[in-house]
């Protein structure tokens, strides 16, 4: 397929504690298109957060590859995921994961020297797109602990944005965040996911999860079932109502 | 739960801590143990050595003449008990070669005394005697034995002047008196009866003497028995005739530990170090405890556990890693007993015999229990103040509102180089912790490595400290000494000559007085060792100058007027100057040749110092002059060499202090940087994970470690070299001050200070490298759910 831009065959990753093994995911395959916004969903210790990590390259499988764009990422070395990582991928945490002890700009900007030395260009973008998720001039050189959860989580969307990522993997970007700051973030997810960027995210919301157009439903390390929305629009009523049956069926 | 059980729990999560904790504790323990045990030990030690052999409590050698004078004098003082005399043959240019060792020929003088002769005082006990005491046999010093290897069975050259004959050694004594030849530069030797009688009739090995040791009634006043001793014996005897040597129980014993109690001072000033480090690592784990394990203090208080139970609990952790400590360093210190022996053995020249001393055992233990638990009290006493709400929503947040010193918008630095930086400036209380424990011993490696040289590579500064010329041969004139002289300073090879004298002179003021060996010379300024740390030397035949021990115990200073007796005539003279030395503890004056003719109008100096050009050999000029005067008229020794050798028998002792120190040292920066970088990687392990997950690889993050850590590891290490090329002198002064040093004057090699600093600064920052390399190993997202420990 000419659109898919990554893709897990026989995924696999288990941890051992002395003898006990645990098999957190279980052969696993899946395809993600350009331009695809994925959900992952189940229930706790199904495995989400060890597939979202095993797909953006920060933990390797134990057994079966991923390939990014046609090549096998699963064969890389931990310096060659670094650099796959800081040119194809952004990330969003639920804890957020700001550095404190750096501004604004400055947590922007050390993503943005990792792919380009072109300082002026990147403030200057960063700039930009803290301007898109509504954030003004006068944040710029505020301390993580000065800006509300909502301010703080964008400032972490334009963090993982600022390399232009293919890819961006979002691990419960609202789970710490009050409603309102949570639809915030999610538009500026949906607006990502507009312009052409795939977005992974794992969550446990039925409203988050409604922006995608795709679910993926994991029980036990193994996918056992998935959803299209992608034939909906993302405001009507069906998709909603889809989604809660399906999430229903698996036992939500 | 109870509080043990808190404790222990507390424990087993700080590994390196603990680890860290025990390991600096049980350092402090050896070095805190063995100093207090030495310290405490020794005085009671030479005491009961002396009275295993019914030691003499005061010992003079004289030529003969006045036997029976010296008798009278001995009973005419009160404490005197009982004496005995025997012959003796001395020999007062001898030179000694262990051909077995393989060592250089050392100029010392010798006392030949005959092995067969019953004696009651000062009863030889040979240790590691020879089966069957050979013709030639000879039993020597036990410090030859500890300091220099010698073994029974090898075979001692002695050389004098000319002739040379070879003895084999038969065994080892040991004697408070002639214990080291840092005490007494002089050799008791003893010969078998027939050897002896056959030295005797040989005149070019020495000449006859008598050796009287004496017991007093009073083991304590022996040196007021041998200042009454002096000051009667110059009565009869002029200065410089006939009396070779008088030594007090009092005045050797005191000699004779003073190394060995600064090495020992050395040891607990480096024990005190090692507690301040312990300190801040205890200050330094017991913050990281308290912010990582907030919620839990925060759940134990919400049961009911009262601030006191958990800062009990705190306590108990720090209690019982110092038991365990303290265990591992007294078990250490009992484990290294025999280097402590030899140590102590070589410096004293007595056999030592390091064992388990409970008063040393409950002071080291409460010194350091005291700290530990002090310093874990005022460390943890914040826990008081933190309410179960504020620690269960993990404490009050510390915000970092401060200037951004880096903005990566603006610095001209790399990114990895700008976050190094940054990292440096955020952790700035760990890495000033740090920096100064590195910057300490920095210091003390300077100050270790400078001691070693001036000890033991160029002595010449040490020979200055000890307050003694630095001629390279001292001749005594017993004759002609005016023409003498003269043919000697014009002789080739010869660069300057300097009449010096010195003679045991009571020196008072007021009601009280004091003895001092008092050096006598024209003019002061010719002299290679300036020993006058404040004021002048005396120019005028009414000057003097003295050293601050003497001042001291006279309770004069500069500008008073004191007197000198001698010979039944006293002179006023008004102190000009403060001397300092290290020879005759501390006590020494010094007069010009005018004011000493005021004492004795015919008087004439008998001692010449000759400065020998560069190149000449020493051995080669000494032979020369016996040949040319004879021994009868003219004695000669090879000055510089026998206080070198002298010197040597620290040797030993200094080399295993400093290599002991300086390892020490490397443990102590390996472990200090060892848990600071651990507990870094720890309390920063979620940052670096989101690193690692932005796309940082692993090197990228451990060189910014190293960046931030290169400023305070190097900067730490060159300012504290620095500060010991400067703090060397006035540390040592200090350490020597009970021996009246006011200043010292060691070399301090630039190069040491820079090889220190690059040496420490490298292995700082391998360590960083080798430690931070665990980032390597965990992936992101392990750094930032589950941490690294």
């Amino acid at each position: 397929m000419s659109n898919t831009i990554l893709k897990a065959e026989m995924l696999s990753k288990t941890y051992s504690n002395g003898s006990i093994m645990q098999h957190v995911l279980k052969n696993l395959n899946i395809e993600i298109k350009a331009g695809d916004f994925t959900v992952i969903m189940g229930s706790s210790g199904s495995g989400k957060s060890t597939l979202l990590y095993a797909l953006s390259g920060m933990d390797k499988p134990t057994l079966g590859t991923i390939d990014f764009k046609g090549e096998a990422i699963s064969n890389y070395s931990n310096d060659q995921l670094a650099v796959f990582r800081r040119k194809h991928c952004g990330f969003v945490f639920q804890q957020i994961y700001l550095n404190d002890t750096m501004t604004v700009l400055d947590n922007i900007m050390i993503s943005g020297l990792l792919v380009s030395r072109d300082k002026k260009a990147i403030a200057n973008r960063a700039k930009e797109l803290l301007q898109q998720v509504g954030l003004s001039d006068a944040s710029y050189h505020k301390y993580p602990s000065q800006l509300s959860g909502g301010e703080a989580q964008r400032v972490a969307i334009v963090r993982a944005l600022i390399n232009a990522p293919e890819i961006v993997f979002a691990d419960e970007p609202t789970g710490a965040l009050n409603s309102t700051n949570a639809v915030n973030v999610l538009d500026v997810m949906t607006e990502v996911n507009a312009s052409g960027q795939s977005i992974i995210m794992v969550t446990h919301d039925i409203k988050t999860a409604r922006r995608a157009n795709r679910i993926l439903y994991l029980k036990d390390g193994v996918i056992i079932d998935e959803l299209n929305l992608g034939a909906y629009r993302k405001d009507d009523p069906d998709r909603h109502k889809i989604l809660r049956e399906f999430l229903e069926s698996m036992g939500w | 739960m109870n509080i043990l059980m808190i404790a222990t729990n507390n424990i087993k999560k700080a590994k390196v801590a603990t680890a860290t904790l025990i390991i600096l504790i049980a350092i402090a323990t050896i070095f805190l143990y063995v100093g207090i045990s030495v310290l405490s030990n020794m005085d009671t030690f030479i005491d009961e050595k002396n009275a295993e052999t019914n030691g003499a409590h005061l010992i003079s050698i004289t030529d003969g003449t006045y036997d029976q004078e010296i008798q009278e004098i001995y009973q005419s003082i009160e404490a005197y008990s009982y004496s005995e005399r025997e012959e003796g043959m001395m020999s007062m240019s001898s030179s000694f070669q262990n051909i077995n060792t393989g060592e250089e020929a050392n100029s010392i003088p010798a006392v030949f005394l005959n092995l067969d002769t019953a004696r009651e005082i000062s009863q030889v006990k040979i240790i590691d005697q020879a089966q069957n005491m050979p013709k030639n046999g000879v039993i020597v010093p036990y410090v030859l034995k500890v300091a220099n290897g010698y073994q029974t069975g090898d075979t001692l050259k002695l050389t004098v002047d000319d002739a040379s004959t070879e003895l084999e050694i038969a065994g080892f004594y040991e004697d408070l008196m002639f214990a080291s030849p840092s005490n007494v530069s002089m050799y008791k030797l003893f010969l078998g009866y027939q050897q002896f009688q056959e030295f005797l009739a040989q005149p070019e090995y020495g000449s006859k003497c008598s050796y009287i040791a004496v017991i007093t009634d009073d083991i304590k006043g022996t040196e007021a028995f041998e200042s009454q001793y002096i000051k009667e014996i110059k009565t009869i005897m002029p200065e410089g005739t006939g009396s070779y040597a008088s030594l007090s129980y009092g005045t050797m014993k005191t000699g004779v530990a003073i190394f060995i109690n600064i090495i020992m001072a050395v040891l607990l000033s480096f024990s005190i170090i090692i507690l301040a480090i312990a300190a801040i690592v205890i200050k330094f784990s017991t913050t990281t405890h308290i912010e990582n394990n907030i919620k839990n203090i925060g759940t134990l208080e919400a049961m009911g556990y009262t601030t006191r139970q958990i800062l009990g609990s705190i306590l108990v952790e720090y209690l019982l890693m110092t038991a365990v400590g303290f265990m591992v360093g007294l078990g250490a210190a009992l484990l290294i007993s025999p280097v402590i022996t030899n140590v102590v053995s070589s410096s004293i020249g007595l056999r030592w015999a390091t064992g388990l001393y409970p008063q040393a055992v409950l002071a080291s233990l409460g010194v350091i229990t005291m700290a530990v638990l002090g310093i874990s009290y005022f460390s943890a006493a914040k826990i008081k103040k933190i309410t179960p709400l504020t620690a269960l929503r993990s404490g009050i947040e510390t915000h970092h509102f401060g200037k951004n010193r880096i903005p990566l918008d603006q610095t001209r630095l790399s990114l990895n180089t700008a976050m190094g930086f940054k990292s440096l400036i955020f952790n700035k209380r760990q890495n000033l912790i740090a920096g100064l424990i590195i910057m300490l011993l920095s210091l003390v490696t300077v100050f270790s490595l400078a001691s070693y040289y001036n000890f033991s590579v160029d002595k010449t500064a040490m020979i200055k400290l000890i307050g003694l010329e630095t001629a390279e041969v001292q001749v005594t004139a017993l004759a002609d000494e005016a023409k003498i002289f003269e043919e000697i300073a014009a002789m080739p090879g010869v660069e300057d000559t300097i009449r010096l004298n010195s003679f045991d002179g009571m020196i008072k003021f007021k009601d009280k007085e004091s003895s001092a060996n008092t050096r006598v010379t024209a003019d002061y300024s010719r002299l290679k060792v300036n020993t006058c740390v404040k004021g002048r030397m005396p120019v005028h035949d009414n000057e003097i100058a003295i050293t601050s021990i003497v001042l001291d115990n006279l309770g004069a200073q500069m500008g008073d007027t004191v007197s000198i007796d001698y010979n039944g005539t006293t002179r006023e003279f008004l102190v000009v100057g403060v001397t300092q030395q290290f020879n005759m503890l501390g006590r020494g004056a010094a007069i010009t040749t005018a004011g000493m003719k005021k004492l004795v109008p015919s008087y004439q100096e008998q001692n010449l110092m000759i400065y020998l050009a560069e190149g000449q050999d020493t051995e080669k000029f000494v032979t020369k002059i016996n040949n040319q005067y004879g021994t009868d008229k003219l004695q000669t020794n090879s000055y510089f060499a026998s206080i070198e050798m002298m010197l040597d028998s620290f040797e030993a002792s200094i080399k295993i202090v400093v290599t002991g120190c300086l390892g020490i040292i490397a443990v102590i920066i390996v472990f200090v940087l060892f848990l600071v970088i651990r507990v870094r990687i720890l309390r920063e392990r979620t940052r670096l994970g989101v690193s690692k997950a932005l796309g940082f690889t692993a090197n990228q993050l451990i060189g910014q470690i190293l960046i931030s850590e290169m400023p305070v590891i190097i900067g730490a290490a060159v300012v504290g070299a620095i500060a010991g090329y400067f703090a060397t002198n006035p540390m040592l002064a200090l350490m020597l001050a009970a021996n009246g040093i006011l200043n010292c004057d060691f070399y301090v090699a630039p190069s040491l200070v820079v090889f220190t600093a690059i040496g420490i600064s490298l292995l700082g920052l391998v360590t960083v490298l080798i430690v931070a390399g665990k980032i390597r190993k965990i992936s992101p997202c392990q750094m930032f759910e589950e941490g690294v420990d």
